[in-house]
């Protein structure tokens, strides 16, 4: 019936070990055996997997995607999400094929680029300025932005006339391509930046605890604003790989399937759809187990209405994971 | 509607009911009550029994547990041990639905009626009147304008409640208790936000209540008021029931001692500096004696609502205190120097220097002003951040090199801030969120002197933090002035820590500075007299 034994020095609060820290500890790193099993599934179904020209090609078929993910976790960690990056994959892929129809192709892929920033610049005041909740902003941007790119690129595909347009996308240096050292250098620049620089660690803070980084006298607004920049210049990148890997481009490409799919890997490698929590190389295994499964996915022969509810089922998964961390944290 | 009286006998049937000492039915027995939240004691076994069909006050000062007892009671929050009977029936807790079948209702300060919604619809909300399930207008109109009758007060106008006054709004929520047949209703600083005239309203439908025998329990800071409305009165102080009486066997002086507890102050004082309060007094005037220079001028604070142009002059080495009720405006005041309020409106020299009004924290930063601010969790530290990382937060390019950011470096440029305020540097890579309320406060202490301020300002700073820590961090406090210089403005709930470390203090209400005293030359008496009598006219 007596409350606690009297102790008026207080304790800290911290000794809580045992089992929910056994548990805590295995819930954020369950990603790392989920990938392990996908790969040893991936090898039973198909011999061929671990044979170098399987995983370039692999890596290769998704990394536009992997790009985006990048772009998405620092959106992600800032506390914000980013519907558009769709609407901006397209918007890449068109710039880069249209402009070089007239254009260098490196100023074509700079303009691409300015284009994808320019549109983060815009989500992130809506984000930021008119404090419109961000995935409201982001999907009504999404549609905009999708809008533009097709007044601006024409209802039909755009064959580039430029010789050296697919290089980008399909030439290597030795047995690696172009594409899969872009993504590897994204990967790298990504952990470096969001782990390695006070712009990283202030982005941690606005995103976990937003109220005390602003008093704290960070400038959250413009952290904030960056990320979504970051998101739309990764978009953009990935689409004009995407059109050069290719050789063709269209205004409807992509659309909010991509940004599902991008979502989709951060937040299954443990990144928080709350803020301020997650990590590049989560990143890393999430892009991963869902290339890695669309891989399998070819090889089986899975139509695609089924793919699409696999990877749905689970992204909502891993949300129910996400949550569940949260509420244990918060309890 | 039914009658309060039916009630009352009701409640003589139940074979359970004890009788109290004077023969009333009592109406809340609490046994051994504890609560603690994290390290806290907020509550520590309280025995406390409520007559039925009085009223009864809870007074003592911010943290006292009197808040923390209310919401158990209301079945808002889960006592550590102990247990609650209300009219005779054992309590099920940490839950208001129960509780309010079980005929308890509270009435918080946050109000939690509808804006968008008519009166009638927020009375009635947790029970439409309905029939094949579409809502009945007219009926709940017409029964709302009944019970409004019973209480005594006239109907509110059938247009949205977000168009009237805080005190229409909270008459709603009285009537939405009364209108669920509450024996027991509960109020949490009821008259805070009430002007004179309502206030006394407000007792009037209080003491109409009590006549048709509901059981009323409130918490507040007026104690003028709760002498004259109360019919018994309890003072909490540090988690512990100090005493009940009847509210005619209270003086306003006694209640402020118990509130205050003498010797507590004693041990205060001893515990935190190790000198004698004497000497401390003495070392005050010494530095006020020295007619330092003045850093920081501001004239003219207004904040819409909340600050009613305010002057502050602020010296160089010198701890000034702000003491002041909750809402009096002390917290508004520091906030609005640390740019954290946007809208404020004032002038502000620093060094004689005429400066434009900070529109942010880190605007303020730049000025030299490092902002502590009340709510260590939500709006200090961030949680999921290491210590090193929250100690370096504003200035995280100081741990750079070519915009690398070394971990080892950060820890290194750290670490002795850490050390000086005490925290154990084990604990250095640990997140915020596992160290202890008091070692927060250090941490933030830590960020503050990284900040190398000129100017700071410090909210609450030991507050939820235990008796070493607020040693060590009130130690930090007055080693910042006197040693170091910095200007320090100090809020504090606690009149003991205001008149101990503060060289020259200013009390606060309504948004006003209502007096200012010299360190030494006050007691707290002065200062609750100041802090309690502005404003109430008398």
């Amino acid at each position: 019936m007596r409350p606690l034994t009297r102790k008026d020095k207080t304790e800290p609060a911290t000794e809580r070990v045992g089992r929910s820290a056994v548990l805590q500890v295995y819930g954020r790193y369950a990603v790392l055996p989920i990938l392990v099993g996908v790969l040893i599934f991936a090898r039973v179904e198909d011999d061929s997997f671990f044979t170098w020209s399987s995983v370039q090609l692999t890596l290769q078929q998704n990394a536009s995607l992997g790009i985006i993910a990048v772009g998405l976790t620092f959106v992600l960690i800032g506390g914000g999400i980013d519907i558009s990056v769709g609407a901006l994959y397209a918007a890449g892929a068109s710039v880069y094929t249209k402009e070089s129809l007239h254009h260098s192709l490196p100023v074509s892929f700079l303009l691409a680029v300015l284009v994808g920033a320019c549109a983060g610049i815009v989500n992130g005041l809506l984000v930021t300025q008119l404090k419109f909740n961000a995935f409201v902003a982001t999907l009504g941007t999404a549609s905009l932005f999708g809008g533009l790119v097709v007044v601006y690129a024409g209802n039909q595909a755009l064959v580039p006339n430029n010789p050296g347009f697919g290089d980008l996308g399909n030439n290597s240096i030795g047995k690696v391509s172009y594409v899969v050292l872009i993504l590897v250098a994204t990967f790298l620049v990504g952990t470096f930046v969001l782990h390695r620089t006070a712009y990283g660690k202030s982005l941690y803070a606005t995103g976990g605890s937003f109220a005390a980084s602003k008093l704290a006298g960070l400038r959250t607004d413009l952290f904030r604003l960056s990320t979504y920049v970051i998101s739309g210049v990764c978009a953009t990148i990935a689409g004009a790989i995407y059109a050069s890997q290719t050789g063709i481009s269209e205004s409807d490409l992509g659309g909010n399937f991509i940004a599902l799919s991008a979502v989709a890997i951060v937040v299954l490698g443990g990144t928080s759809l709350f803020g301020g929590d997650g990590a590049m190389w989560r990143t890393v295994v999430g892009f991963a187990i869902l290339a890695s499964i669309t891989t399998i996915f070819t090889v089986l022969a899975v139509t695609q209405p089924i793919q699409d509810m696999i990877e749905g089922g689970i992204v909502v998964v891993a949300l129910i994971l996400d949550a569940a961390a949260r509420n244990r944290g918060t309890a | 509607m039914v009658g309060k009286r039916d009630e009352v006998s009701v409640i003589d049937d139940i074979p359970r009911v004890q009788r109290g000492p004077d023969n009333g039915v009592i109406g809340i027995s609490c046994r051994g009550l504890s609560r603690t939240f994290g390290s806290t004691h907020a509550l520590r076994e309280v025995d406390l029994e409520v007559t039925a069909g009085t009223i009864h006050a809870l007074v003592g000062q911010n943290g006292a547990g009197k808040s923390t007892c209310l919401g158990i009671i209301a079945g808002r929050i889960r006592p550590s041990a102990g247990d609650v009977t209300v009219l005779g029936n054992n309590f099920q807790y940490g839950n208001p639905r129960a509780a309010q079948t079980a005929g308890v209702s509270a009435v918080y300060q946050e109000l939690t009626v509808i804006p968008q919604l008519t009166p009638q619809a927020n009375v009635y909300l947790a029970r439409p009147v309905t029939r094949g399930g579409l809502l009945r207008r007219g009926t709940m109109r017409r029964r709302y304008v009944d019970v409004c009758e019973q209480i005594g007060i006239p109907a509110a106008p059938d247009r949205p409640v977000g168009d009237m006054t805080v005190a229409q709004q909270q008459l709603i929520e009285i009537t939405r208790a009364v209108a669920s047949n509450s024996q027991v209703l509960l109020l949490d600083e009821p008259t805070a936000a009430l002007a004179q005239e309502e206030r006394r309203a407000l007792f009037r439908v209080l003491a109409g209540l009590r006549a048709q025998g509901t059981t009323i329990v409130l918490v507040s800071h007026n104690l003028d008021e709760v002498l004259a409305n109360a019919d018994t009165v309890t003072v909490f102080r540090d988690g512990r029931l100090i005493a009940t009486r009847p509210a005619g066997q209270w003086s306003r002086s006694e209640l402020i001692r118990s509130m205050l507890g003498d010797a507590s102050r004693a041990l205060l004082e001893a515990e935190t500096t190790g000198v004698a309060p004497s000497e401390v007094v003495a070392e005050a005037r010494e530095a006020q004696a020295a007619d330092r220079p003045i850093r920081l001028r501001a004239s003219g604070i207004t904040l819409s609502g909340r600050l009613d142009g305010v002057d502050l002059d602020l010296r160089e080495g010198e701890v000034l205190g702000i003491a002041g009720l909750m809402g009096s405006g002390r917290s508004s005041l520091l906030r609005a120097l640390g740019g954290a309020e946007r809208g404020t409106r004032g002038s502000l020299e620093i060094d004689g220097t005429p400066r434009s009004w900070p529109s942010s924290p880190r605007a303020a930063q730049a000025l030299g002003i490092a902002f502590l601010p009340e709510d260590r969790k939500t709006e200090g530290v961030c949680l999921a951040m290491s210590s090193a990382d929250n100690v370096a937060l504003p200035r995280l390019g100081t741990a750079t090199r070519a915009g690398y950011l070394s971990p080892r470096r950060l820890a290194a440029r750290t670490s002795p801030y850490l050390k000086a305020v005490g925290v154990d540097l084990k604990k250095v890579s640990h997140s915020a969120q596992s160290l202890s309320g008091g070692n927060q406060q250090k941490l933030l202490f830590a960020r503050m002197n990284y900040l190398e301020p000129r100017i700071l300002l410090a909210d609450e700073p030991t507050r939820g933090v235990d008796v070493g820590a607020k040693a060590d961090i009130l130690e930090n406090v007055r080693s910042l002035a006197h040693e170091q210089g910095v200007a320090v403005v100090l809020v504090s709930s606690e009149l003991e820590e205001v008149l101990a470390f503060s060289d020259r203090i200013l009390v606060m209400s309504h948004g006003r500075i209502a007096a200012e005293f010299t360190a030494g030359e006050v007691t707290e008496n002065d200062l609750l007299n100041a802090a309690f009598h502005i404003g109430e006219g008398t």
